[in-house]
């Protein structure tokens, strides 16, 4: 990291999936305050509290030593983007392709420009290892988990990528313990919240057929 | 195909296409010669041009091997003759472009640059600079395509300060030459439109290509765009080629069906803006019938 002050950031770890890892790796990297709450709470109290930055955690995902720098970086100066995500590791060190927001042909631009600062553009992120500004939750609200479950995030990100872009730093990584891990959808009980999503316009076709196979999977 | 490693695995030959561009190609040449990492060779290929380029490079650049060919065979069989002959000839690299790419002084050094900073355990297959028209913008005509099916792979690349590849144009694109080894050599047979789309979808089909930023040419055309619905008998190429391409074996079942997609548009839309001539469905149908017979990889 290279800047003198360093902002405020409170990280966020879901109480049921928090590890003792977790909590080590979040406690060693900035003065992190960690909160052991569901992630709409605590995202309101790590504003309330006076955070510029919330760093999501979830699905038990262990932050490398450097993590949290590495995001801190990219989201900062004049065109900071209000979302910073970083790279998911399964347990053998592999990128998990379904919690990297994939990018269309329309962001070519953005993906060469963000190639020369080692970033790559993105519309929407989960929340698995995310950095988020204060101002995202003060423009747009709370992630609506009551109407859209497990599609909360995923849809509140993309309104607040509407008008900017977000950024993935591959570099900042976190690797989730073996097993299904977060980001996945689903269950028979979330097929009220998929129908929900399925109709905000937000799902590209593609999107709602891979979300509904998902479904049908499960 | 046979190798022959006459030259060290980091030589570089350029290969450039041209056909009656004299003033074009001597500025392309000009700008070989200007790279802060020089070509060990420029091979040009004159598609049988009628304003005398076979003689004008003759005599200014002795130092340019010259193939000049008895016929135009298009831009694919200028590609597959110049390749063919910097394969030959040993080279690692085989830097190839039309004759009206300019690129920037460290064009060549910046792809060599990425070929070394690539992730993966071997060299990536090719490598492509930004090819930008005059108003310094991306070129429509040489936008390639991202692997946005692997995200993963796009986001190695990003962090390596690349951008990960599944297609891209013939300009100014450094292909390797254990991929020319593996994959052959473009299929002259295409004789233009789609030769590179089919190439670069073959080498890449498994292996990510990359897209270097810092390397950067300017495609000099008059306008930025050309349509290929408004042309004439030459929608017969962009017909059959399509038809080969997806015959074959370069693209997943997916790309296919997005490709497609794609090219059942644009002859609906040929035959709409043709008014539905007898002409224009004579060109279509002798398409289908080429793109339906010709053998496809």
């Amino acid at each position: 990291m290279s800047a003198e002050r360093l902002p405020r950031v409170v990280a966020a770890c879901a109480a049921g999936e928090r590890s003792r890892e977790q909590a080590t790796a979040v406690a060693g990297q900035t003065a992190a305050l960690a909160r052991t709450m569901a992630i709409e709470p605590s995202l309101e109290a790590a504003c309330a509290s006076g955070a510029e930055l919330v760093w999501l955690l979830q699905g038990g995902a262990v932050p490398a030593p450097d993590a949290l720098g590495r995001l801190l970086d990219a989201a900062r100066g004049p065109l900071a983007p209000p979302i910073v995500a970083g790279l998911v590791l399964d347990a053998g060190g592999v990128p998990v392709d379904r919690l990297i927001p994939p990018g269309t042909q329309e962001d070519l631009e953005a993906l060469i420009a963000g190639a020369a600062g080692r970033w790559m553009p993105i519309r929407h992120a989960t929340e698995t290892h995310v950095l988020l500004a204060r101002r995202a939750v003060d423009e747009h609200g709370l992630p609506d988990r009551a109407a859209l479950g497990p599609h909360a995030f995923s849809a509140w990100s993309r309104r607040v990528l509407r008008e900017e872009t977000g950024r993935l730093v591959p570099s900042s990584r976190a690797t989730l313990p073996p097993g299904p891990g977060a980001g996945l959808a689903t269950g028979v009980r979330d097929v009220p919240a998929t129908l929900r999503m399925a109709r905000t316009g937000l799902w590209t076709t593609g999107e709602k057929i891979r979300a509904f196979r998902a479904l049908a999977r499960s | 195909m046979s190798t022959r490693p006459a030259q060290p695995p980091e030589s570089v030959c350029a290969v450039v296409v041209t056909y009656n561009r004299l003033e074009l190609l001597e500025r392309c040449l000009e700008a070989l010669a200007g790279q802060t990492r020089p070509v060990e060779e420029i091979v040009v290929v004159d598609n049988a041009s009628t304003d005398g380029t076979a003689a004008a490079v003759r005599a200014a650049h002795p130092d340019v091997v010259l193939l000049a060919l008895e016929e135009n065979v298009g831009g694919a069989g200028g590609f597959h003759a110049g390749m063919a002959q910097a394969h030959a000839a040993g080279h690692g690299w085989l830097w190839i472009m039309d004759d009206d790419t300019l690129p920037e002084p460290g064009a060549l050094a910046a792809l060599l640059a990425g070929a070394e900073r690539a992730p993966g355990p071997s060299v990536p297959p090719l490598l492509a600079s930004q090819v930008l028209w005059k108003d310094g913008s991306l070129h429509p005509m040489n936008r390639p395509f991202v692997r946005w099916r692997e995200p993963g792979t796009v986001a190695t690349g990003a962090e390596h300060g690349l951008v990960a590849l599944r297609s891209a144009t013939f300009v100014s694109l450094a292909i390797r030459r254990e991929a020319v080894d593996r994959f052959g050599l473009p299929l002259r047979e295409y004789f233009i439109w789609g030769d590179d789309f089919e190439y670069t979808n073959r080498l890449l089909r498994d292996t990510p290509g990359y897209l270097v930023p810092e390397s950067r040419v300017l495609h000099w055309t008059d306008r930025p765009h050309t349509s290929i619905t408004g042309a004439r008998e030459r929608f017969y190429y962009h017909v059959r080629n399509s038809l080969l391409v997806l015959r074959g074996s370069s693209m997943d079942a997916w790309e296919r069906l997005s490709y497609l997609r794609y090219w059942a548009g644009t002859l609906k839309d040929y035959l709409r803006i043709h008014g539905h001539s007898r002409q224009a469905w004579a060109i279509v149908l002798r398409g289908l019938r080429d793109g339906c017979r010709g053998s496809a990889r």
